[in-house]
């Protein structure tokens, strides 16, 4: 993903895909459910938020069965924690020199 | 309630000021704590829990004390209860206690985020929270029951202090970061209590009692 002037990264934009790689940064894994109750969005909100992450191999995503239960399973990728890395350090950047 | 301006701010992201950044930053950091540490734990069950050891500390300084006219001497008229009877006694109030006080914390949160509306749910980090709190206090619960069974007594309640302070130290990540201090508190009590033979009651009762409610006006005053 290109970033944009101040390095902030575009696929961060939306607070959804925020919410994901912060909650992924902090945590091994997440599964589907944990992820949809913290951010509070519906089901095909998630789904395509997440989605897109993976495409971008910011997230890799393990789909697996509890007894009969479909469970995917959410982990953040090396390459997704440079890339929210970058952008955490753009904003830090961007508050310096304004400040 | 967080990220909103989000939404509205996707296509001017160019021109992103302090003030957004800033949110933008606090946004980050709330759902980095939200989603890594269970944040429900009620202060007003913390302190009963403690209120409930003292009062069953000053049970058991009753049931110990041979002084002639306390409670446990007049209800079993001074016999010959025997000191293996007794600690029995003493043992299985003390594991009733801790089942009673881990449903006390566990139901009152409940009841506490339910009414603070902040989430409570069975999720991997409340799973990690258990995990990492029980096997230590599991190891800590056996070993005092081994030492019990062979008939030696005196280091339980600083083998319940030790144990119970490295089970808080241990699962800190995952909750209240003040449940790491009062690990520590309870450690260091285990441990000077291991070296006198004498007021092991006294600081069972400071340990998880004194000390649960003091944690718990903590907790109320914090919020």
């Amino acid at each position: 993903m290109i970033p944009n002037l101040e390095g902030l990264n575009k696929a961060f934009e939306s607070r959804v895909r925020l919410g994901i790689m912060s909650a992924l940064a902090v945590n091994e894994s997440a599964d589907f459910a944990t992820l949809k109750s913290l951010l509070e969005v519906t089901d095909g909100n998630l789904a395509s938020h997440t989605r897109n992450l993976e495409e971008l191999g910011y997230i890799s995503c393990e789909k697996r069965f509890i007894g009969r239960k479909p469970n995917t399973l959410f982990r953040i990728t090396d390459q997704g924690r440079q890339a929210f890395r970058n952008h955490l350090n753009a904003l830090a950047q961007l508050l310096k020199t304004q400040l | 309630m967080i990220f909103i301006r989000n939404f509205a701010a996707q296509s001017t992201l160019k021109q992103m000021d302090n003030q957004d950044a800033l949110k933008t930053l606090n946004d980050i950091r709330s759902m980095m704590e939200k989603s890594s540490r269970f944040q429900a734990i009620s202060g007003i069950a913390v302190a009963l829990v403690g209120l409930l050891a003292t009062v069953a500390a000053f049970v058991a300084d009753g049931l110990f004390n041979n002084d002639t006219n306390n409670a446990f001497s007049t209800l079993y008229g001074n016999t010959d209860f025997l000191l293996a009877e007794k600690t029995k006694i003493a043992a299985i109030g003390a594991v009733l206690l801790a089942i009673v006080a881990f449903l006390t914390v566990f139901f009152g949160s409940m009841i506490h985020a339910r009414r603070k509306k902040i989430r409570f749910e069975v999720d991997s980090t409340m799973r990690r929270l258990l995990l990492n709190f029980f096997v230590p206090l599991l190891a800590g619960g056996i070993l005092c029951l081994a030492l019990m069974l062979q008939g030696h007594y005196g280091l339980t309640s600083s083998i319940m202090l030790i144990f119970y302070g490295l089970a808080l130290v241990n699962c800190h990540h995952f909750s209240h970061p003040a449940l790491g201090v009062l690990g520590y508190i309870e450690l260091a009590l285990g441990l000077i209590d291991c070296f006198l033979a004498t007021h092991a009651l006294l600081f069972w009762a400071v340990g998880f009692g004194l000390m649960h409610i003091v944690f718990g006006i903590y907790l109320i005053v914090k919020k």
